[in-house]
């Protein structure tokens, strides 16, 4: 009886930690978002885009800029106010744009949300390699206070 | 007077500290408010991992020289959910998580060792995070990337494979201690992270009420009457130490989010070594040890390395004798309360016999 409720015991333990990795997973990945106001090849930029990300003003975007900003979560919320042309008036938007799973970075064009383009989500890729000269020349401390490698000789 | 001295006696290392400390902090020249700051960071840093060395102790097994096996597990579980780009706060928690099942078998490797070296526990301990240490620099140097899957380039080496020197933890950097904070007097007061060590301070005193923390402490009284007792002194000792294993895992995860690096390779022996020097300059010895003891400890060690550099700087011109001074303060430290310790067993041997000796006597002439 006494090993039946241990056995008991660490299976539910097991259950809820393996739970709580599982909203980990969800709910903490993070994704660098770089948002767009650029013309594309099917939608225009806008004049000004006024981005606020959790209550707080990140950026305008004017034409042909991006700002970038760090999301946890699978969901992005941002409140933009949109000029849509010079002297025309704002318009506050709140939208809601699922980030998919698997990208570390994520280009959104707003434009292109804005204006209903289907593909508005695109993966971004750094264009500067890694500088591996550097990386080569690393050097490893491996800690070894007993000296073993200088023992060797 | 007799009791007085007693007292100085039984307190010379935290008493050497405070004296130590008062001489040190005018010449430093910093702001209390500064200096305070930099207090309650330490402490928010250090106090968890110095609370995993407690349990060992109430067990009779010593100071946990073997607490970097914790400290490792907590390093490789920050390196993966690193990989998989978990931030903030989950990222802490999967990291404690993911640190258990390694601490665990961490533990239980070091605990049935140290069962087959009962009384020699310290050094056992210190030797066995030395292997230790090869086999994580086999999985963290070699197996990482090559046979451990490790998806962002920015954790590899040029080579393809193995972790880099540091591992920059930017997406989840004092996100515990910055989560639930506010100021006093510009002293920052992370108070979720405090709420976690009082926690486990309350987890401590809970656990010492127990069934099983009474056999620790039976166990670590006297090995040979618990047995009588009926106490699996092996068992309960190995499960000591995984318990120990696996606070020093979680603890090893609140220091590196406090300094927002893992530096991959020598983190680990680093923290092993403060946290014992911690504990012994907060009073505490081989064989007893309290929350007190940890929170004293904290206090005075790390005053002393927050002002030590300073101090070397306007003493000898020179800030790395400074850095020298912490190190050799901290080995310095542990010797002291090694040999303290060994002295005052040996006299407490030596009254005893004494004792023995006059009883005895007595005994015949009452004859």
């Amino acid at each position: 009886m006494k090993k039946m409720r241990k056995i008991l015991f660490i299976s539910g333990l097991v259950i809820i930690l393996a739970a709580i990795c599982v909203l980990c997973f969800i709910f903490g990945r993070g994704h660098t978002v770089y948002l767009d106001n650029k013309t594309t090849d099917n939608t225009k930029a806008y004049e000004y885009i006024e981005v606020y990300y959790q209550g707080e003003e990140v950026t305008t975007l004017a034409k042909n800029e991006r700002t970038v900003v760090s999301v946890i979560g699978q969901k992005l919320e941002l409140d933009l106010v949109v000029t849509e042309k010079r002297n025309s008036s704002d318009e506050d938007v709140h939208i809601e744009i699922e980030l998919p799973y698997d990208m570390d970075n994520i280009v959104v064009s707003l434009n292109g949300y804005l204006a209903g383009e289907d593909e508005y989500i695109s993966e971004f890729v750094s264009l500067l390699e890694t500088n591996t000269d550097d990386a080569a020349d690393e050097e490893i401390n491996t800690g070894d206070e007993f000296n073993i490698e200088g023992l060797e000789g | 007077m007799k009791k007085v001295l007693e007292l100085l006696k039984n307190n010379l290392v935290p008493i050497m500290f405070i004296i130590i400390c008062a001489i040190s902090i005018p010449i430093s020249g910093f702001s209390t408010s500064y200096i305070l700051n930099e207090l309650m960071s330490r402490l928010g840093r250090n106090a968890f991992l110095i609370l995993s060395l407690l349990i060992p102790i109430m067990a009779g097994m010593g100071l946990n020289f073997g607490m970097t096996l914790g400290a490792m597990a907590g390093e490789i579980a920050l390196i993966l959910v690193y990989d998989w780009q978990i931030w903030g706060i989950p990222n802490l928690i999967l990291s404690c998580i993911i640190s258990i099942p390694i601490s665990v078998v961490l533990g239980w490797f070091c605990g049935k060792m140290l069962n087959l070296a009962k009384n020699r526990e310290m050094v056992t301990s210190y030797i066995i995070s030395y292997f230790m240490n090869g086999i994580y620099i086999l999985v963290v140097l070699y197996l990482m990337g090559s046979v451990i899957p490790i998806k962002h380039s920015d954790l590899l080496l040029a080579r393809g494979y193995g972790i880099r020197n540091a591992v920059n933890l930017t997406t989840s950097r004092q996100c515990l201690d910055n989560a639930i904070s506010f100021k006093i007097g510009g002293i920052k007061i992370p108070v979720l992270t405090l709420i976690i060590i009082f926690l486990m301070c309350l987890f401590i005193v809970w656990f010492r009420k127990t069934k099983l923390g009474q056999d620790m402490r039976a166990v670590g009284q006297d090995m040979e009457v618990a047995r009588e007792a009926g106490i699996d002194v092996e068992k309960t000792r190995i499960i000591a130490m995984i318990m120990s294993t696996v606070m020093a895992g979680f603890g090893m995860v609140i220091y590196l989010q406090n300094l927002g690096t893992i530096e991959t390779y020598s983190s680990h022996s680093n923290v092993g070594m403060f946290a014992i020097a911690a504990l012994l300059v907060g009073g505490a010895s081989v064989d007893k040890a309290s929350i007190g003891n940890v929170f004293v400890g904290v206090v005075l060690f790390h005053t002393l390395f927050i002002v030590a550099p300073t101090v070397a700087t306007k003493i000898t011109g020179d800030s790395m004798i400074g850095e020298y001074f912490r190190v050799f303060v901290s080995y310095a430290v542990i010797t002291i309360a090694l040999i303290m310790y060994e002295i005052k067993k040996r006299r407490q041997k030596s009254d005893a016999g004494r004792l023995l000796a006059e009883a005895q006597q007595n005994k015949e002439e009452n004859k």
